[in-house]
């Protein structure tokens, strides 16, 4: 069997775009863009405000391309910048007066997205909706300590290290509170959990 | 072993329960024995396991999948960044315009030394090369010339002057436009995100 081949690390493909080779910028977009959506979508709770932040998070980073610093990970600075992003929007909803727990207007955003399951049917889909509701639910519930982090690590993929250098925290730290966000996520999805 | 022992000990293994899957080796080896063991024994953690497993594959199904067409979108919708102009890449034109005008100089120089006679082996050789490709500009400039004087009868055949002047101007129009086509092409629009909606 013929060897996969190697992938290139995000540093080398940020070094191949800044010797101007644009293109190469789509790798690095293919590479995160499911992460970010998906960490944004579960702090937003809007897909479409997801997948346009996230676009505006890639703008930023490829304008502020020459600044990055290849000491440290790529990783760990697209999502510090897509968590500045989000809280730019929050904020901003906050000035809109907007509520972040309901459902918005035709003009509004909040339009939130059933998962896929095998469950088919009727009965199949309210159960995915119902399940998809109680996932943002419990996250939305959780103090937003622990919800970052659980984003961060369930939806963003990011490891327990790039976590904590991402938040400055010592390591323990992000372990001890992962441990306690699953743990209040295990009591509110309970009903999901059993056999 | 008294309860409040064996709280902290059931405690502290659900906790290292959260880390044994993780790709990163979060446990150690001797951790990750204890926690083996302590799972032989105790029911209670064992069903805590089966919980985070079924949680993190519930997590794991609730993942909203990309819109299609999302890389071709971001792509599209880059701006033109500072530090291109920088790049290497933005100086090729630059450069490769340098060094023909350095051949040409050469040349040039090299050309006035090769006819007196008084070169050495390299410029002399240049010389006749310099030589060569200058009959060759010469002759096919004589050959456009000749087809612009031969274009010129036809159009004095066929147009009146003031035909011909309208037909420069429209010529020179579409030149214009096309330019202006390019340059705008060239420069990128400032970011503007599909379907952004209204601002604050």
């Amino acid at each position: 069997m013929a060897p996969e081949p190697v992938q290139p690390s995000d540093e080398e493909l940020v070094e191949a775009v800044l010797r101007g080779q644009r293109e190469r910028f789509g790798d690095l977009v293919e590479r995160y863009q499911g992460r970010l959506v998906n960490y944004l979508y579960r702090l937003l709770r809007s897909v479409e405000d997801a997948h346009e932040l996230t676009q505006e998070v890639f703008i930023k980073v490829y304008q502020a391309l020459d600044r990055y610093d290849p000491r440290y990970r790529f990783s760990t600075w697209i999502f510090r910048v897509a968590q500045n992003a989000a809280i730019d929007e929050i904020r901003k909803r906050r000035v809109r007066l907007v509520s972040f727990d309901g459902r918005e207007d035709d003009e509004g955003e909040a339009r939130e997205w059933e998962p896929e399951s095998p469950e088919r049917g009727p009965y199949g889909a309210l159960r995915n909706a119902e399940r998809g509701g109680a996932i943002q639910e419990a996250i939305d519930k959780l103090p937003w300590e622990y919800r970052e982090l659980i984003v961060l690590r369930h939806f963003g993929e990011l490891s327990y290290d790039d976590i904590a250098r991402l938040k400055a925290m010592p390591l323990g730290t992000v372990k001890n509170k992962l441990f306690r966000g699953r743990q209040m996520l295990k009591e509110e999805l309970a009903e999901y959990l059993q056999d | 072993m008294d309860d409040r022992t064996e709280r902290a000990g059931h405690d502290e293994i659900r906790e290292w329960l959260s880390l044994e899957r993780e790709p990163e080796a979060l446990l150690s080896r001797d951790q990750q024995r204890r926690v083996d063991q302590h799972l032989v024994a105790c029911s209670g953690c064992r069903g805590e396991r089966e919980r985070l497993i079924r949680l993190e594959a519930l997590l794991a199904g609730g993942v909203l999948p990309v819109r299609a067409g999302f890389r071709a979108d971001v792509m599209r919708s880059l701006p033109a960044a500072g530090w291109e102009a920088r790049s290497p890449r933005a100086w090729r034109l630059p450069v490769a315009v340098l060094v023909l005008l350095a051949l040409a100089a050469a040349f040039a120089v090299a050309m006035p030394a090769a006819r007196t006679g008084d070169a050495g082996p390299v410029s002399g050789t240049a010389g006749a090369v310099a030589d060569m490709i200058a009959t060759g500009a010469l002759a096919a400039a004589g050959m456009l010339w000749a087809s612009w004087r031969g274009m010129g009868v036809a159009l004095d055949a066929f147009l009146s002057p003031g035909a011909a002047f309208a037909l420069l101007i429209l010529v020179v129009s579409l030149d214009v436009l096309l330019l202006s086509f390019l340059v705008r092409r060239g420069r990128k629009p400032a970011p503007e995100i599909a379907g952004r909606r209204r601002g604050p």
